[in-house]
């Protein structure tokens, strides 16, 4: 009998006895991948990735915990992650995280779907219709460009202190990513694809539905994800408006106060929200393009 | 679930009984008092003070001066909180002259704490700087923050040390929290502005207080500012004269309910207890009343910017404030 390893896969091969009669009674050799060493393998492989991507965060949290144990860096300059720890548990404790994160997600996800809508609209309407550049693209163009944390005064006088002013903020911030990413999705379609379209016969009504939008898809999720990473930054902003309760408020109530333990721990949930919201939106991307290559190099 | 007819005729009943109540609820007069932050709305809400009032109170936050403005401009919120040299500034960079008819705003209380031991702001430095006379400010860093009565202090700070904006390095912040966050990590070797940020500072003795706000005459009140039109509201007026009342009611809870002041302070606001016992103390306020007294150093301060040029025209004060209200705000103080 011979054993050959190729690729992970052990093939057992007995000694033909006579002719192509083989050692058992099939005459068939099993080429398929050992499932359970293959398994082990794969779980082996996530492991080491998942320490890969643990080792540096926990060497730089140590590097850091020392620091501050030893008074190398003092708490007014950044405080030790204990001491962050203990603001997460305080707010954690006194219910100020629980009954800020819905608030605060309701508001991010109503104001990125207003303004990701929006935006998506207009991205279409200008990277498919002259017409539509003509009369948007210019607008966006200039106003993206204005921060919106100076219009704070302004929205207040244009739409108040309730909770429109604080949607607004945060629709302004996501009209620009998910304009901008879709309407050079659109543009960006190749022109071979529009004139086989065309050879081909399809409308322009069809031409937009099954070549141009599939194609600019990926650039429009992209858009997304930029979106909605801007809704959460958003809400800091938009939170100063006559908020009491919320992430953002969180953050400025301790910035008010000085409280930079609380303030290093409402970045940690807002990085927490950033890769819930990628995880989702990959998810997203997952389901919407099925067809993309997932290639990695190493 | 079946809706009954009896089950309908019971709902249009209460409906009809609780009308009543609700049109002469509907009739409340509404007050809104925008606040920088929700200290003062909690300890008043603590106070109870407020209990029975003939008027519906809505507090609004919205922290600094510019956007307590824009909310009074917009007329989202009738009163606003801010400090006593907000419309200095605002009149004397108005583009309309403002005159006793015009005013679109109107100071109508101010407040502070009378214990020397308490100044409401500071120019403080940081030990290792060497810094032990006005003289010694020359050549420094000094951390600061854009209008308002911290720019007051760091301006007549200087001009009483005798130097003039080149003999200094200005490090000019947004507000006082990073003016503070400059100064207490080190990067600015002076600071003007409210002793509560740099409070650790000065506890653990890396930092002193070189001069305070009453020896260069700043009056550094807290004050409500009210719109021009909430003050010819007769209805609404009565309501504001109730408030601050109510208010000044407050003002002696908050004195003798210091401990019950420092639990908010951690609870509500997050700050830690060291800074909670200060900032508790430190807020215990009266009502001071809007006399000529006052009117004096508020013109002088006036005079000042306008020499600084950090104001545009010379102006008079006394029509940025109404002394209807001092019957209201002065009675116990």
């Amino acid at each position: 009998m011979t054993s050959i390893v190729f690729n992970s896969v052990t093939v057992t091969r007995p000694l033909p006895r006579s002719g192509l009669q083989s050692g058992d009674d099939t005459g068939l050799i099993d080429l398929s991948p050992q499932p359970n060493l293959a398994r082990r393998k794969s779980a082996r492989a996530r492991w080491h990735r998942v320490m890969l991507r643990a080792t540096m965060p926990l060497v730089i949290l140590l590097i850091w915990q020392l620091a501050s144990t030893f008074g190398l860096v003092t708490p007014e300059v950044l405080p030790s992650p204990s001491d962050i720890g203990s603001a997460f548990a305080e707010l954690v404790r006194l219910g100020d995280l629980q009954a800020a994160l819905p608030v605060s997600l309701g508001r991010a996800l109503t104001g990125l779907a207003i303004g990701g809508t929006t935006g998506l609209a207009i991205g279409l309407f200008a990277g498919l219709w002259r017409i539509g550049e003509g009369l948007f693209d210019a607008p966006l163009q200039m106003l993206r460009t204005i921060p919106f944390i100076a219009l704070v005064p302004l929205f207040i006088t244009w739409f108040g202190i309730g909770e429109l002013a604080k949607l607004m903020v945060i629709i302004a911030a996501t009209i620009f990513p998910m304009y901008l990413n879709t309407y050079a999705g659109v543009r960006g379609v190749d022109p071979k694809l529009i004139e086989a379209a065309s050879i081909f016969g399809l409308s322009h009504r069809h031409t937009a539905w099954h070549v141009i939008l599939p194609t600019a898809l990926p650039s429009i999720l992209v858009g997304l994800r930029y979106a909605s990473g801007a809704a959460l930054l958003a809400l800091v902003v938009a939170e100063q408006i006559n908020a009491s309760s919320g992430i953002g408020y969180i953050l400025n109530n301790a910035n008010m106060n000085q409280r930079s333990d609380i303030i290093i721990a409402g970045i940690l949930v807002y990085a927490a929200l950033g890769i819930a919201i990628d995880l989702l939106m990959r998810m997203v991307e997952h389901l919407a393009l099925p067809w993309r290559a997932k290639l990695v190099l190493a | 679930m079946a809706v009954s007819r009896r089950r309908l005729m019971t709902l249009a009943g209460a409906a009809a009984l609780a009308a009543p109540y609700v049109r002469a609820d509907e009739r409340k007069v509404r007050l809104i008092v925008g606040t920088q932050d929700i200290a003062l709305q909690e300890t008043v809400n603590a106070s109870k003070v407020l209990d029975g009032s003939p008027f519906d109170l809505q507090w609004a936050t919205l922290p600094g001066p510019a956007a307590q403005l824009s909310g009074l401009y917009s007329k989202a919120i009738d009163v606003g909180l801010m400090g006593d040299t907000s419309l200095i500034i605002e009149q004397g960079r108005a583009r309309t002259d403002w005159t006793g008819s015009n005013q679109p705003l109107q100071i109508v209380a101010g407040w502070r704490n009378l214990d020397r031991a308490y100044p409401p702001i500071i120019t403080a430095v940081r030990t290792a700087a060497n810094i032990n006379t006005l003289a010694d400010l020359r050549g420094k860093t000094w951390a600061f923050n854009f209008g308002g009565f911290n720019y007051l202090q760091y301006v007549l700070t200087r001009i009483k040390a005798g130097l003039k904006v080149s003999d200094i390095v200005p490090v000019q912040l947004v507000d006082t929290n990073a003016a503070a966050a400059a100064f207490n990590s080190g990067r600015a070797d002076v600071f003007s502005g409210g002793p509560g940020p740099i409070i650790e500072a000065l506890n653990k003795g890396t930092a002193r207080i070189l001069i305070i706000s009453d020896d260069l005459d700043i009056p550094s009140l807290g004050v409500f500012t009210a719109r021009a039109d909430v003050l010819r509201d007769d209805a609404k007026s009565q309501a504001l004269a109730d408030f601050l009342n109510r208010v000044r009611l407050h003002w002696t809870w908050y004195a003798n309910n210091l401990g019950a002041v420092e639990r908010i302070l951690v609870e509500k606001l997050k700050q830690t207890p060291d800074k909670a016992k200060y900032y508790a103390a430190s807020g215990a306020s009266v009502f001071r009343p809007l006399d000529d007294d006052l009117m004096r150093h508020e013109q002088r301060i006036a005079d000042v910017l306008f020499e600084s040029k950090d104001i545009n025209k010379k102006i008079d004060v006394n029509i940025e404030f109404s002394r209807r209200f001092n019957q209201a705000t002065v009675q116990a103080s």
